[in-house]
């Protein structure tokens, strides 16, 4: 049944500049663990102290973690409903449906992994799927500066970063550390424009890709149609659609659908 | 072989099973995949004249297996770019526009702008439970008077089909007074009004409070519904095609609305998740009336109305 689990905070855990982690208990648990890469919509359902009952909402977040029944999530402050979450506290209650949506594929012996911002916690979570089947991933993770890139001291395997300051890593765009690999597949997880570039790099060298996407969702489940990407429904078919999928598609890297629908332009 | 075609205010239909307002139509591309599951006609989800963002999560919550309550607070972004973006005229089926407004003016102008655009037929949305206007769409079909100016206004640009809601004292009264304002067609049942509360959480489970019951559980409603607007009609003597809704998850629930007397059905929760399950559910129709001999649907269309004269 699709319904928001009420979900306990049990845990507050890696702080950067822009978010931090948190691990929820959901009262009744998920009956198996959710494969990386698939989502929870998950539910402000009271504001927090000072805050106003119009932050209540619900968000699509990637599951950046599982342990025993527990279910982590990484929130970043991009909004009035994600900033109230991460003013909750541990014993706070969220609400929690879940796992949706269809995650990565596993069947890969030499994976790279590349996220940027929020695409970092779902490649986190396969990171740690990957090193569980006894196969190392090699991890590229790009952002502003060193702290506010989520988790690169937690992944198993090796961690590459690229910073647009310098700070820490590479001094530039994350997808410029993609020109010496040569992995099995490129899973990644981040902002549309550098999944645009992840995808032409893969198809430009015949390296099959799986990217994980983004859109606007009203119900998360499969009713409405708003997140949908051409045809498919990005809550039902995706968020995780592979290279071949997504060469032909007209939309993605163009549009986006805010709330009720209203196109906006990608390049906007 | 069964012959499923009908005729909807002079519209033919490949056949009487429509995906309903609301439900997997938000935007060009998946209606364009709905089109391929073999839907006779798609009614889109209900447009305004000004955008709606729609309402807070959670906006759609499954209490008991394929029973759902929902608030999605009619998202959607406004006639203009409705009408710049979506495929009215371009499908292989007929593309419904479903229409909300607070009064007849603004209805006659979403009526007028879909027309103008090459809409054949529009359905408007008399009854949804749960706009937070004063004078919403709720209130609407529960005022037979209120109702039928609404089909007056409209039916002045196109046929219209008017959506009704379930939570009247009798909604006989209310599809005669739309039919006598020139109705096209009846489609029932909206959701029912409705409110469920999480115990843990102690607040209720939608983010916008009220919301509206649908799925399976409704079915028994639907069916009770469309039988009375059957007999009021015939008993007024309007032949008015009676669409029926609510709770249809698969071929014999058509089956069964089709038995008390409705000339087609539209489907919307059952799909959720599962958009190709429409595809089934027509299959299935031609395969029942193919065991049992009919060829035409008007062979056991109402076959129930006896049970109660």
């Amino acid at each position: 049944m699709r319904y928001p689990i009420p979900s306990k905070i049990v845990e507050i855990t890696s702080a950067t500049a822009v978010g931090h982690s948190i691990w929820l208990a959901p009262k009744e648990p998920w009956p198996s663990a959710p494969t990386p890469g698939q989502f929870a919509m998950v539910w402000l359902p009271r504001p927090p102290d000072g805050y106003k009952p119009e932050v209540c909402n619900t968000v699509p977040m990637s599951i950046a973690g599982w342990d025993n029944g527990k279910v982590r999530i990484t929130i970043k402050n991009l909004g009035p409903t994600s900033k109230a979450l991460l003013a909750c506290q541990c014993g706070d209650w969220l609400g929690l449906t879940g796992p949706l949506g269809h995650g990565f594929s596993l069947d890969c012996q030499h994976p790279l992994l590349m996220g940027g911002g929020v695409g970092a916690p779902p490649l986190l979570y396969l990171a740690q799927t990957f090193a569980a089947q006894g196969i190392k991933p090699i991890t590229l993770l790009g952002g502003t500066t060193e702290n506010e890139i989520f988790h690169h001291d937690e992944f198993p395997g090796t961690v590459e970063l690229a910073t647009d300051d310098g700070s820490a890593g590479h001094h530039g765009r994350v997808t410029e550390l993609l020109a010496e690999s040569s992995p099995d597949r490129l899973y990644s997880c981040g902002p549309e424009p550098m999944l645009v570039n992840g995808l032409q790099w893969a198809l430009r060298h015949q390296v099959a890709a799986e990217l994980c996407l983004e859109r606007y969702m009203a119900c998360g489940i499969g009713l409405c149609g708003i997140c949908s990407l051409d045809q498919d429904l990005v809550c039902q078919d995706g968020p995780v659609f592979s290279s071949e999928r997504l060469a032909d598609s007209r939309e993605f890297g163009t549009l986006l659908r805010e709330a009720g629908g209203r196109v906006r332009q990608l390049s906007d | 072989m069964a012959n499923l075609r009908i005729t909807l205010a002079g519209l033919d239909l490949d056949n009487p099973i429509m995906l309903a307002s609301g439900i997997l139509d938000s935007t060009p591309g998946i209606l364009q995949r709905m089109a391929e599951t073999g839907a006779g006609a798609l009614i889109t989800k209900s447009i305004s004249l000004k955008p709606r963002p729609g309402y807070p999560g959670p906006t759609t919550v499954e209490i008991a297996p394929g029973t759902w309550i929902n608030a999605m607070g009619l998202p959607n972004p406004g006639l203009e770019e409705f009408l710049n973006e979506f495929p009215l005229t371009t499908l292989s089926v007929p593309v419904i526009p479903n229409l909300v407004a607070d009064t007849p003016d603004e209805f006659a102008k979403l009526a007028a702008g879909v027309a103008a655009a090459g809409a054949k037929i529009a359905e408007i949305n008399l009854s949804c439970p749960h706009p937070k206007a004063a004078y919403g769409g709720s209130l609407t079909a529960q005022d037979p008077e209120a109702a039928a100016a609404v089909v007056a206004a409209t039916t002045k640009h196109l046929p219209v089909i008017a959506k009704l809601t379930p939570n009247v004292a009798d909604i006989g009264t209310v599809a005669v007074a739309c039919a006598r304002a020139g109705a096209a067609a009846i489609s029932a049942i909206n959701t029912l009004a409705a409110l469920d509360v999480d115990p843990e959480l102690e607040r209720p489970l939608l983010g916008n409070g009220f919301g509206g019951l649908s799925g399976v559980a409704i079915r028994p409603i639907g069916l009770r519904k469309v039988l009375e607007i059957v007999q009021a009609l015939n008993h007024a003597n309007f032949d008015t095609p009676v669409i029926g809704m609510g709770g249809i998850s698969s071929a014999e629930d058509v089956v069964r609305y089709l038995l008390c007397g409705a000339h087609s059905v539209q489907i919307g929760t059952s799909l959720t998740g599962d958009p190709e399950h429409m595809s089934a559910i027509t299959r299935g129709l031609a395969e029942w009336m193919d065991r049992k001999g009919y060829r035409e649907l008007a062979d056991f269309r109402g076959r129930i109305l006896e049970w109660f004269s």
